[in-house]
């Protein structure tokens, strides 16, 4: 017995050394002229065979997942050095990654007839220079199950709050669906920004002129914003079970049939829904405007942009790269191929007409309400705050917290990271 | 008479709960990989696919076989799939190796600090690998080793040798001093010895602590994530996460993936099991 597995070890061992021995000597991967690091997908391959066409610089583009890439890039920029030559910059980093000094401004180096297209460019400035170019706009917008609104008797999707709470109720009422609003309550991301979308749709914002909590007093927006979820839940409008949900829970939901409304989402699971393949409610799914108390919408931008580290060792041919993509025919090619929606207005109107635009009018209308959530650029101090709001909204969902607790908890939260602590 | 029934009974039940936590979460995946997308998201959801399709698993490998597919997957996949398994395989020769020559040293050899040195290295499996995550990235950039499987493969040996090698210690101290001493007495010399007579002796332990490092290596994720940037070097661990996008999570994919990434290490554990406990037990009844 030891005999046989004697000459069996020897033998693997030896191939194995040889294995090893090739991996010892083998060569990174040929560098490209330009590394570009972006999540899921990055640009569909015809973007960059023309972008590489057109200028002879060659692209080696790296993807990882977009839970993933926040880590990466951070490890190499506080070691100083480029994760890639154009790397991902969202919405919410740009007061961090801004205050470390991490990326190359852009200003007077974007074309202007690009930037001046793009709304939601000044959730990109810190500082007051321009530090990414935004290429997949994203932005909040609601969700709804047409067909569930029909059998409600529902003729039009809300656009106030009383008609969403009184649409709500006739759809749980009629036996439609058990709890007819899907919203993210657990600890993440997801909940904090349903939050803020929701004290939005009660016309309130987070901070004042002065920087100061707007949130506190009984009668605000985020006040009333949490009296909302809490009252949603108790009335069986939102399922207690969302307190685990995250956005990809919630879509699965509304997939499966299970809810009318997803209240906080965005114009990119579009396609999704109305995929017969992968939906059980294609062809009764819909983007739809924000509802406000006043009718009129308002909403605010999650999107992503595109950026230069400063410490890139090729940013000219980077520069390239970014005012190629910006261009309003690679936005079309790319939301074409891969969904990316376009930031510039002219490729949306231009996709809307073309009728190529999944909920062209919802997008179209809801674009024009797009504001920054924070008007002077996303500051360094937004990850703990939103962190301590997420933990307060699902605090107040799970029955641990009351809403004035919570409000004030987000507001301590609030000023703590504000300073700093 | 009743109460041994009763015991039976129990010892049943438990063996069934047992059964259940440990395979139920691969049942589920193995079904979720086997479901169209859409029977996946359905309310309540399906335990067992109403159809079964095979759709995920020729996107991972499907062009392998010859098979179209227009979205290229089968190639990242496969490519992952050669990447972890150098890097696993890379990292568990050279560990037990040197843990096999090292821990020998520590037990048969005498030099001043020898027991300092041996347990400095072991202390260090009390350091967070997110504490040195940064130093080690500007080490690697300086060293020009970023993306290559040198560089990801020395980072594991770091970190997997001091438990081999406190592993091997035990099974060395285990085996008796005399053997050693018959083989010098007849002429042998400390190499011959070594690699004669004890490694034979050791190969449960050896076996072991290559077991041990392959797993840990297979199922790393932190390090090749900020290591291994490019299809080059990525690692299965690092590129099914890519499956869930911003926008859509392809849970049918994801488990496909996990099913296969699964088997490797599943069968390195079933063929090896036997010299795994050998080896763990070495030392024990010292």
């Amino acid at each position: 017995m030891r005999i046989e597995f004697q000459g069996v070890h020897r033998r693997s061992l030896r191939r194995l050394s040889l294995a090893l021995a090739a991996s010892l000597f083998a060569l990174p991967a040929l560098a490209g002229d330009i590394t570009v690091l972006l999540p899921g997908d990055g640009y569909a391959p015809d973007v960059l065979q023309a972008f590489e066409k057109d200028t002879g610089i060659h692209v080696d583009q790296q993807t990882l997942a977009w839970d993933q890439l926040h880590t990466r890039i951070i490890t190499a920029l506080v070691a100083g050095t480029a994760p890639a030559d154009v790397i991902e910059l969202d919405w919410s980093w740009v007061g961090q990654f801004g205050a470390a000094g991490w990326l190359e401004p852009l200003d007077g180096k974007v074309e202007q007839s690009a930037l001046d297209e793009i709304s939601v460019l000044p959730i990109f400035k810190y500082d007051g220079k321009i530090v990414g170019a935004p290429y997949n706009n994203d932005f909040k917008m609601m969700v709804v199950n047409t067909d569930h609104l029909k059998k409600a008797g529902i003729d039009k999707v809300p656009r106030t709050m009383d008609e969403l709470l009184a649409a709500g109720k006739a759809i749980k009422e009629k036996g439609i669906t058990k709890y007819p609003f899907g919203l993210p309550l657990s600890v993440g991301e997801a909940t904090s920004t349903a939050w803020y979308l929701i004290t939005m749709m009660y016309g309130g914002t987070l901070f004042d002129a002065n920087g100061e909590p707007a949130f506190t007093d009984p009668s605000s927006g985020g006040y009333k914003a949490l009296q909302f979820i809490k009252q949603a839940i108790d009335d069986g409008l939102i399922d207690p079970a969302s307190t685990a949900y995250g956005n990809p829970e919630v879509r699965e939901a509304f997939k499966a049939g299970d809810i009318s409304f997803i209240l906080s989402d965005g114009p990119g699971p579009l396609a999704t829904y109305n995929d017969k393949e992968k939906s059980r409610v294609a062809g009764n799914s819909a983007g739809a405007v924000v509802p406000n108390v006043t009718g009129k919408t308002e909403t605010y931008g999650l999107p992503e942009a595109l950026a230069i580290p400063a410490a890139s060792t090729n940013k000219e041919d980077a520069l390239k790269f970014i005012n190629y993509v910006m261009g309003k025919d690679a936005q079309v090619q790319s939301y074409l191929e891969h969904g990316t929606l376009p930031t510039r207005k002219d490729a949306l109107m231009d996709l809307n007409g073309k009728g190529k635009l999944e909920s062209g009018d919802a997008i179209v209308e809801q674009v024009s309400s797009v504001n920054p959530l924070f008007a002077e650029g996303t500051p360094p101090w937004y990850p703990p705050f939103s962190n301590a709001a997420a933990s307060a909204v699902n605090a107040v969902a799970t029955g641990q917290m009351t809403v004035p607790d919570a409000i004030a908890s987000i507001a301590k939260a609030a000023k703590s990271a504000m300073n700093g602590n | 008479m009743v109460s041994f029934l009763l015991r039976g009974l129990g010892q049943r039940l438990a063996a069934i709960v047992l059964l259940i936590w440990s395979l139920g979460p691969i049942y589920w995946a193995l079904a979720t990989s086997l479901m169209k997308p859409r029977d996946i998201a359905t309310s309540p959801i399906n335990l067992v696919p109403p159809t079964i399709t095979f759709e995920h698993y020729r996107k991972l490998v499907g062009g392998l076989i010859g098979l179209p597919d227009e979205t290229g997957i089968w190639h990242d996949f496969l490519r992952a799939l050669v990447n972890s398994l150098v890097l696993a395989g890379g990292a568990t020769i050279l560990t037990t190796a040197i843990a096999a020559l090292a821990a020998y040293a520590a037990v048969r050899m005498r030099f001043p600090g020898r027991d300092l040195v041996f347990y400095m290295i072991v202390a260090t499996l009390a350091v967070p690998g997110y504490t040195v995550l940064i130093p080690l990235y500007r080490m690697m950039v300086s060293l020009h080793l970023v993306d290559t499987y040198t560089g990801i493969i020395l980072i594991y040996i770091s970190a997997y040798l001091p438990l081999a090698m406190w592993l091997m210690r035990s099974v060395y101290e285990s085996l008796p001093l005399s053997i050693e001493e018959a083989a010098y007495l007849d002429g042998a010399g400390r190499i011959y010895t070594m690699v004669r007579i004890v490694m034979p002796l050791a190969a449960p332990g050896l076996i072991a602590a290559a077991i041990l490092t392959f797993l840990g290596a297979w199922g790393q994720f932190s390090v090749p994530l900020v290591f291994a940037p490019t299809a080059a070097t990525k690692p299965l661990t690092v590129l099914i996460p890519e499956f869930a996008t911003k926008n859509y999570v392809d849970y049918g994919l994801i488990n496909a993936a996990g099913i296969l990434a699964m088997i490797p290490p599943a069968l390195v554990v079933m063929f090896l099991n036997r010299f795994l406990l050998n080896g763990l037990m070495a030392g024990a009844g010292k």
